[in-house]
């Protein structure tokens, strides 16, 4: 058993020298065919990949933008609790959205009247509401 | 808010750049591995697959189409799976060329004025250059055990074949040449076994 495993060993052994050197005996002409084949399957991954990354990234960085925007508006002001504010109407936070809108902004610097009509619709607010 | 938005926004901008210049990293040391073992098993599947088909320009097409299929369809897969992957694609590519072969050799029948070798192929240049190789007297010898290897490897069963030339000739362990051939390792074992033997009887008094 032994001497048959040494003799199929050696057929191994010689098999795998008589390969590697028709591999390294291999002519310019086929050396060079294989080379361009490479490199073409190169090439064809690198398109590959770059159209992968190219279609996800925008892709992901949309959802995640999307994600992000909603998340702010629909978070609550924090320290004031959502159902008071439905409640209440409160002035303060709509004031506050007032200014932070561009239109708002351009009222308080140009019109003084605005601060009479806010004054007074404050106080009705914080009438009806109370 | 706004602000607070528009600042987001531009953290998203400034996470997708980073994510992407990642990615192209990660593309450009995947490609420097892909064109790394490519070269490591380019010839030695080249004289595989001519083993198999005994046709030079079968051959490198087979082995062009192994390298694209790779490419294309496993590049982005982890690099330790490429050689199973690639000797599988490699032998679906031979089995392919076979049966061609063989439904063109029935065509042909039928109209014996027909050169079967007709496909066309341009001239090239470098078929006239001088091979820089081995000493040429060594190459004959080497040449003439290649030529009694190839003939009892031929005369294997096919599957005989393929675990003969993955275990032995490409040097893949058990595991790896069951994926490729696409089996259990025991049949791999088995193949393998009854491959040698049947190699040693055939090739032992000329080795």
């Amino acid at each position: 058993m032994e001497e048959q495993d040494d003799r199929l060993e050696q057929t191994r052994r010689r098999a795998r020298e008589v390969f590697d050197a028709s591999v390294e005996s291999l002519d310019a002409r086929t050396r060079s065919r294989l080379s361009r084949s490479r490199h073409e399957a190169v090439e064809a991954a690198n398109r590959a990949g770059a159209s992968g990354w190219r279609t996800w990234v925008p892709v992901a960085a949309v959802a995640a933008t999307v994600i992000v925007a909603v998340a702010i508006w629909r978070t609550p002001e924090r320290g004031v609790s959502p159902v008071a504010v439905a409640a209440s109407g409160d002035t303060a936070l709509d004031a506050v959205e007032m200014l932070a809108d561009g239109e708002g902004l351009d009222l308080v610097e140009n019109d003084l009247e605005f601060y009479e009509w806010l004054d007074v619709t404050g106080l009705d607010s914080a009438g009806s509401a109370g | 808010m706004e602000g607070f938005a528009s600042l987001s926004i531009d953290a998203v901008r400034v996470v997708a750049a980073d994510t992407r210049s990642v990615a192209v990293e990660s593309s450009l040391q995947q490609t420097t591995d892909l064109n790394r073992f490519l070269a490591g098993v380019e010839r030695s599947a080249f004289r595989i697959a001519e083993m198999a088909v005994r046709d030079r320009d079968d051959a490198l097409d087979i082995v062009q189409g192994a390298m694209l299929r790779l490419a294309r369809s496993y590049g982005a897969r982890p690099s330790e799976e490429w050689k199973p992957l690639f000797y599988r694609i490699l032998y679906n590519g031979i089995r392919d060329s076979q049966r061609r072969r063989k439904v063109r050799s029935r065509l042909f029948g039928f109209f014996p004025g027909q050169r079967q070798d007709d496909d066309g192929d341009v001239d090239d240049p470098l078929d006239r250059v001088a091979d820089a190789g081995p000493d040429p007297s060594q190459r004959v010898i080497a040449g003439e055990a290649m030529q009694r290897l190839e003939a009892a490897v031929a005369a294997l069963p096919a599957r005989q074949q393929e675990a003969f030339a993955l275990r032995c000739l490409e040097g893949l362990d058990v595991a790896d040449t069951a994926t490729a051939m696409g089996c259990s390792e025991g049949s791999v074992k088995t193949h393998y076994f009854r491959a040698l033997q049947t190699l040693r009887e055939r090739l032992g008094e000329v080795w």
